[in-house]
């Protein structure tokens, strides 16, 4: 029963998110919208943690699922990347390595640099932590 | 409509089936294993690949409402990411950066067809940002979808290795990473390692989404 409310309130922000996307033209996809409004609304206490929390486990678990047909109905498209293949394996293979390798180092650099801070000023740290 | 409710039946059987093996075999991905068996019993009982793409959406469709969900990880590490959000987005604005320009510059040293750089320049968005994105800059949307859930895969398969050998260990470094190079099929898969790991993805699909888009202001028609 829980998991069905929050089921029905997770497509009432998705419904939410695509009108905004649709009527006042905001240069973001409904899921996403929906996904910072339901952050907002969580955030800020409107939407109780306890609603959708069931809901969301469920969905999130079987991700997965709802990218199976993608992938099985653009097979006709193989042809193209048969044709020539090379430039796309490339970029496939070499473009995911090198984004997670610049993100990660940047992100982890910034951490490092950042516990170290906390470790040299531990007042100041526990002060911003309270 | 009766092929329909085949499809969806057969795509939810060969999920489970999926699933049971990749319990068995945990190396394998759940995502290609799922696609493979789906692929091959559609092929197998002869199904119409209109119907399968008609039926699918019934199942693709709930993309939407599982996206809204990652709210539920994300409100949680709010308070994180407000302490870190420099950080996080310089990370992220270099990855989506680097993945535009791999992409140009593979092209231009094969001399790739100039419809195929296109389709492939946001793949390292989630898809619904990347079929919109694609087509805005005169590629082919279909194709971009494709190549945006295979840079997906190539990423999670990557990840487990690459990661550690590159001294890439906290939480929020992992997320980001895995999150900006592979969107939501990375975020899907970290759901199962660690609730850290999919909230800190959630916020590098969102900003890779937000700045991809940016970046590719100057190549839209």
């Amino acid at each position: 029963m829980k998991t069905i409310k929050g089921m029905l309130i997770l497509l009432a922000f998705f419904g939410a998110g695509t009108l905004a996307n649709k009527w006042l033209h905001v240069p973001l996809p409904g899921n996403l919208l929906g996904m910072l409004l339901l952050t907002l609304g969580l955030c800020t206490g409107m939407v109780k943690m306890d609603w959708v929390e069931c809901a969301s486990n469920l969905l999130l678990r079987h991700m997965m699922l709802f990218f199976v047909p993608i992938l099985v109905g653009v097979a006709s498209y193989l042809k193209w990347i048969a044709g020539d293949p090379w430039p796309i394996v490339l970029s496939l293979v070499l473009g995911p390595l090198v984004v997670m390798l610049v993100s990660g180092r940047v992100v982890q650099w910034y951490l490092n640099r950042h516990k170290q801070k906390a470790e040299h000023r531990p007042l100041e740290g526990r002060a911003l932590d309270a | 409509m009766l092929d329909q409710l085949l499809a969806v039946a057969v795509t939810l059987v060969g999920y489970k089936a999926a699933v049971l093996v990749v319990d068995r075999f945990p190396r394998l991905q759940p995502l290609v294993v799922a696609t493979i068996c789906v692929w091959l019993v559609w092929w197998l009982i002869g199904g119409d690949w209109e119907a399968y793409r008609a039926g699918g959406e019934w199942i693709s469709f709930w993309l939407g409402p599982a996206t809204v969900a990652l709210a539920v990880p994300l409100a949680k590490q709010v308070k994180e990411f407000v302490h870190i959000w420099r950080g996080v987005l310089l990370g992220v604005a270099a990855g989506c950066a680097v993945a535009i320009l791999t992409v140009r510059l593979v092209g231009w040293l094969l001399g790739t067809d100039q419809t195929l750089v296109n389709s492939m320049m946001a793949k390292s968005v989630t898809t619904p940002i990347a079929v919109e994105l694609t087509r805005s800059i005169g590629g082919i949307p279909a194709l971009g979808a494709l190549f945006t859930v295979l840079t997906g895969i190539v990423g999670i398969t990557i990840a487990r290795p690459l990661l550690p050998w590159a001294g890439i260990r906290d939480d929020w470094a992992i997320g980001i990473a895995v999150g900006t190079s592979s969107h939501a099929v990375g975020t899907a898969n970290l759901n199962r390692v660690s609730p850290v790991q999919t909230a800190a993805s959630s916020v590098a699909m969102i900003l890779a989404g937000v700045v991809t888009s940016l970046y590719l202001i100057p190549f839209s028609l």
